[in-house]
Order: structure tokens, then C-alpha cells, then sequence
């Protein structure tokens, strides 16, 4: 079934005057509900703005987001309830941690689904466990004195409270440190699999979204260029290298084989698959020879 | 949403108006504020409005873009020219139910208010519209420096005016994101009481607080880290300079002024 459906989306900032930027220009595209979509581009090519379409933030005009079916651009539409099924993590979420501490800080999505208290502090500690925080330790500390990684854990958490059925994330490592970067990679796969969400992860790295995806779209000056399989996006390395995104580096190994003659298959994005597709290329080539 | 603002924006077109020297068009705008409360004619400010038109028209700015900066502020100018209309009374009575009595006299006065403070907004958005921030400090930096002697700190008073300006877009941006980013949380910034909605700016407030104060002290350390020191000594990479066009827009400008000043 389809849980989000975009219809040429065309979105101008500051329209009709000398300022305006079009950050997107006629997007459509389908995601099926459970699907995990990575979304890429290079700064600036109307990655934000798409997803601040898909919870109604910003109303679609010209162009459609139904989400469930539900238009959002429709008069009378209950963005709240739009909201609390699409949660939208953004950049440097942290920046909006406001309470004075970390389950206070998670349960102003809940109570602002007006949730009976007990269910609000049920939700807060769920939250944490799915993020891995520690309640007992770190629920009643302030998030002051919280290290970078754990505080960006606090904010996706805040956001899983609302138990959305979408998860919508805007380059979740962003700043972090390579080790943090691969902790939150792993979670939010994990949290993908175990809650059956439908994922939408934005990134400017492509190796951090081949990995993990079933899908990719890629933007470029707010035009959807290329959609697919990772493997099959990769495949397009000339596209990619002009729109200056480059391929993951395993697949460049893999292509430059290709290129010098090697019977080699291209679409592995991952070092242990690249290196069954070369193991299979070194056998065949020594089978020829032989 | 907050991007909407045009007050206080800057839009370089490279027109006549943009390249005059800044004291310049600051003093011209001093003049043009002094004259508009000077005037007590509505023919005066047709010919305000019409020298102001021109000046648009030189910059090469869309009309309808300096026009949109009096929206944000349309409610205050209704108000004003409502209340003047109703507590004036001079001359005929045109009107009157119950209590509200509205005369010929009032009318007038309403109309005169409003638009006195239409012109007042259309010079000042002409400023920032055709002065880059920068330039604009740098001249009321220089417009000040006489007065350095009597101890006013006019290098530290426009720095800080450079950095505010510097940082109203910034502020805005982030103001917004932080928005969104409580509103994809479920916080409501549009409806409930007003005691409510107050308490609902809480979760915007702080952590914009806390990003504006990072701000501060990145800023403050970058500056001192290439050894600012203040004003003593320092040279500027871009000179203001009086050339010809400016004393002849200046002379313009001056003969305008009396001239309007003592017609009207």
C-alpha cells in the first residue's frame, strides 16, 4: 500500500520577489508503507524543504502529499494528526531541547497529544530504551550535561514518542564523530525493523545511505534525477560524478575493474558484497584462462 | 514564513541610489523624516510621495516590494487613522452613532496620520532597501565620529549595530527551524488563550536564547582570535568616498527639503 504519495511538488521561496529560490520543481514520487527510502543531493538541492512537506510544515503548492491517503494541502486537514503519524526529525535536532530535563525534554510530544500522564512516562521510557538511554540514569538529568551523541539519542527519542508511523530524518549525523555516526546508523535500522516504520533517511554521504536503504532518490536543484535500488542508482556513475555526489568507493573499485576489462557484476555498495563480486569475477577470469 | 519580512532587508539592484555614499542618504532620510513632520498639508506629502516614487524608480526596485513592507504593519496605521478619525472634532459633523461622532476635521486628521506614517515607512525601507548593512554602520560610524570627543563610543556603537544586522537574518532562520522543529512535535503556536499561548513560546524561547548566546560567544572568540581590538588604529578595506554624483544629490536633495519646507 502506498503511505506517502508526492505529486508535482513545486515549492518557490519568497515568491514574486527579487529573492525567490524554486527549491523544488515538480516532484513525484511513492513510497510503499514499511519501505526504507534514503533521499540524497548535494546541499541546496531541496532535500530540507521536501521533507518539511511531508508532515504539512510547509503547505504543498502547486503540487500534492497525501500521506495515508490523507491531501494535505485540502482545507480542513488535522496536520496535528498529520504530525504525530509522520515524525520529523530535523538537523541538529538537539537545538530543540528546551526542558530542564531528558524525559521532561521527550514527553512534550506526548503531552501535547494530550496523553493521560501514565501513558506519557510509558511512551518516555520506551523511547529511551529504543534509543538505548538509560531511564534510571539519565531521565531526570539535565540535557546540559549530556555529550553530543546522547543528546541527539534524547531528540530522536523525543520524536519516537509520538510513535510515528513514518520516521522522517534530516541528515541524523550531521556532526557527530564516526563512531556516534555508526551507533545512530545501526539504531535507526534496527528501529526500522523492529516498529515495521516507513523510513525516509536524508544524507549527503552515500555511503551511509547504500548501506542502509531499500531505495534512493536523488535531487539535484530541487529536480528528482535518479530513483531506484542503490545498486542500480550506482550504476550511474557518470550522472552522479557530474552532479558532484560521487559513488560509494567500493562501488568506484568495482567500476574501475570493469573498465580494465574484469567480468566484474557493479552493484554491490558494501565492502563484504564487493568483494563476493570480485572472488566471482577472479574465478571466472582464471576458468577463461585456463 | 517569518522570511516574508521586506522591513529592514537589503536588495542590491546596482542602481544610481545604491552606489550614493551612505552618509549621504542617511542625512537625506533625517531630512526627509524631519520634513514629513514639518508639512501639515496633505498637498506636501503628494509631492513627498512623488519625490519618493522617483527615488524608487532610480533604484530600480519593483514597487511592489517597497510597498510590502507597510504590511506588517497595516493594523497599527487602521488603528490610527480609526482613533484620530473618532476623537478629533472640528468642523461639520458628517456622522455620529451614539458615542462615535466622526466631523469633517476628523477625517481629515485621520487620513493626514495614516498617511504620514505610510511615508514614514516607505523612507526608512528606502534606506535599508538601497544600503547594504555594512555600508550603513560604516557611515553612521562616520556621521558620529565628531562627537567622539563628548565620549560617545561611535566605533563600538556601530560595530554592535553591524553584528545585531549581521545576525537578524541568522535569528530569523533559526527562529523558524525551531518552529517547525516544536511544531513536528505537536506544539501549537497558533491557537489557545493568550496566557496559553504565551506559555507555548517557552520551548521556542529557550533554545533560541541558547543559540543566540553560542553565537555570541563563537563570534566574540573569532573576533579575538584575529586580534579585534576595537576601533583605535583599524583601516577599512572599502573607503567611503564623496565623488561628484553624491554632491550633486546631495544639493538636489537640500533644495528639495527647503524648498518643500517652505511651501508647504
Amino acid at each position: 500500500m502506498k503511505i506517502i504519495e508526492v505529486r508535482n511538488l513545486t515549492y518557490t521561496y519568497q515568491p514574486e520577489s527579487p529573492l525567490a529560490v524554486t527549491a523544488l520543481r515538480g516532484i513525484t514520487f511513492s513510497v510503499e508503507e514499511g519501505e526504507f527510502i534514503g533521499i540524497i543531493g548535494q546541499t541546496g538541492s531541496g532535500k530540507s524543504t521536501l521533507v518539511q512537506h511531508l508532515n504539512g510544515l510547509i503547505r504543498p503548492a502547486p503540487g500534492q502529499v497525501l500521506i495515508d491517503g490523507v491531501d494535505l494541502g485540502a482545507k480542513g486537514t488535522d496536520l496535528r494528526a498529520v504530525r504525530s503519524k509522520v515524525g520529523l526529525v530535523f538537523q541538529y535536532p538537539e537545538n530543540q531541547i528546551f526542558e530542564e530535563t531528558v524525559a521532561a525534554d521527550i514527553a512534550f510530544g506526548p503531552r501535547n497529544l494530550k496523553l493521560p500522564e501514565e501513558e506519557v512516562e510509558r511512551r518516555v521510557r520506551e523511547a529511551m530504551e529504543l534509543v538505548g538511554l538509560d531511564y534510571r540514569a539519565l531521565a531526570d538529568r539535565s540535557p546540559a550535561e549530556l555529550s553530543g551523541g546522547q543528546l541527539r539519542r534524547v531528540a530522536i527519542a523525543g520524536v519516537l514518542a509520538m510513535r510515528p508511523k513514518i520516521l522522517v530524518l534530516d541528515e541524523p549525523t550531521a556532526g557527530l564523530d564516526p563512531r556516534g555516526r555508526d551507533e545512530i546508523l545501526a539504531r535507526i535500522r534496527a528501529l526500522h525493523d523492529s516498529l515495521r516504520l516507513t523510513t525516509i533517511l536524508v544524507s549527503h554521504n552515500m555511503e551511509e545511505v547504500a548501506r542502509l536503504v531499500d531505495r534512493l532518490l536523488v535531487l539535484h536543484e530541487g529536480r528528482l534525477i535518479l530513483e531506484g535500488p542503490p545498486g542500480q542508482v550506482f550504476s550511474q556513475v557518470e550522472t552522479l560524478r557530474r552532479l558532484g555526489l560521487g559513488v560509494p568507493q567500493v562501488t568506484q573499485v568495482l567500476h574501475g575493474l570493469k573498465e580494465r576489462g574484469w567480468p566484474v557484476r557493479t552493484e554491490a555498495t558494501d565492502v563484504p558484497e564487493a568483494a563476493r563480486c570480485i572472488l566471482e569475477a577472479w574465478r571466472k577470469r582464471m576458468c577463461s584462462k585456463t | 514564513m517569518l522570511k516574508d519580512l521586506t522591513l529592514g532587508q537589503y536588495i542590491e539592484t546596482g542602481s544610481l541610489v545604491h552606489h550614493l555614499d551612505s552618509r549621504l542618504k542617511i542625512l537625506a532620510t533625517a531630512g526627509l523624516i524631519t520634513l514629513l513632520f514639518l508639512v501639515r498639508d496633505l498637498r506636501g506629502y503628494l509631492v513627498l510621495a512623488v519625490f519618493l516614487a522617483g527615488a524608487v524608480f532610480l533604484a530600480r526596485l519593483p514597487f511592489r516590494l517597497v510597498l510590502k513592507g507597510i504590511r506588517p504593519l497595516v493594523w497599527f496605521i487602521l488603528l490610527t487613522v480609526v482613533l484620530n478619525i473618532l476623537m478629533v472634532e472640528e468642523g461639520p459633523l458628517l456622522w455620529s452613532a451614539g458615542p462615535l461622532r466622526v466631523t469633517a476635521g476628523g477625517l481629515e486628521r485621520g487620513i493626514f496620520m495614516g498617511v504620514r506614517l505610510v511615508l514614514l515607512i516607505l523612507i526608512t525601507s528606502l534606506l535599508t532597501l538601497t544600503t547594504s548593512p555594512i555600508t550603513l554602520t560604516d557611515g553612521l560610524e562616520h556621521l558620529l565620529a565628531p562627537f567622539k570627543r563628548v565620549g560617545v563610543p561611535a566605533h563600538e556603537l556601530a560595530m554592535m549595530m553591524t553584528i545585531a544586522l549581521r545576525f537578524i537574518p541568522t535569528l530569523l532562520d533559526e527562529t523558524d527551524r525551531i518552529m517547525k522543529a516544536q511544531m513536528a512535535r505537536g506544539a501549537d503556536f497558533e491557537h489557545g488563550r493568550i496566557t496559553e499561548r504565551i506559555r507555548n513560546l517557552i520551548p521556542l524561547l529557550v533554545p533560541l536564547f541558547i543559540s543566540a548566546f553560542r553565537r555570541a560567544d563563537e563570534l566574540a572568540m573569532a573576533m579575538e582570535a584575529r586580534c579585534y581590538r576595537g576601533g583605535e588604529g583599524r583601516t577599512r578595506l572599502r573607503e567611503l568616498k564623496w565623488t561628484r554624483r553624491d554632491y550633486l544629490a546631495a544639493v538636489l536633495v537640500a533644495v528639495f527639503l527647503v524648498v518643500t519646507a517652505y511651501l508647504f
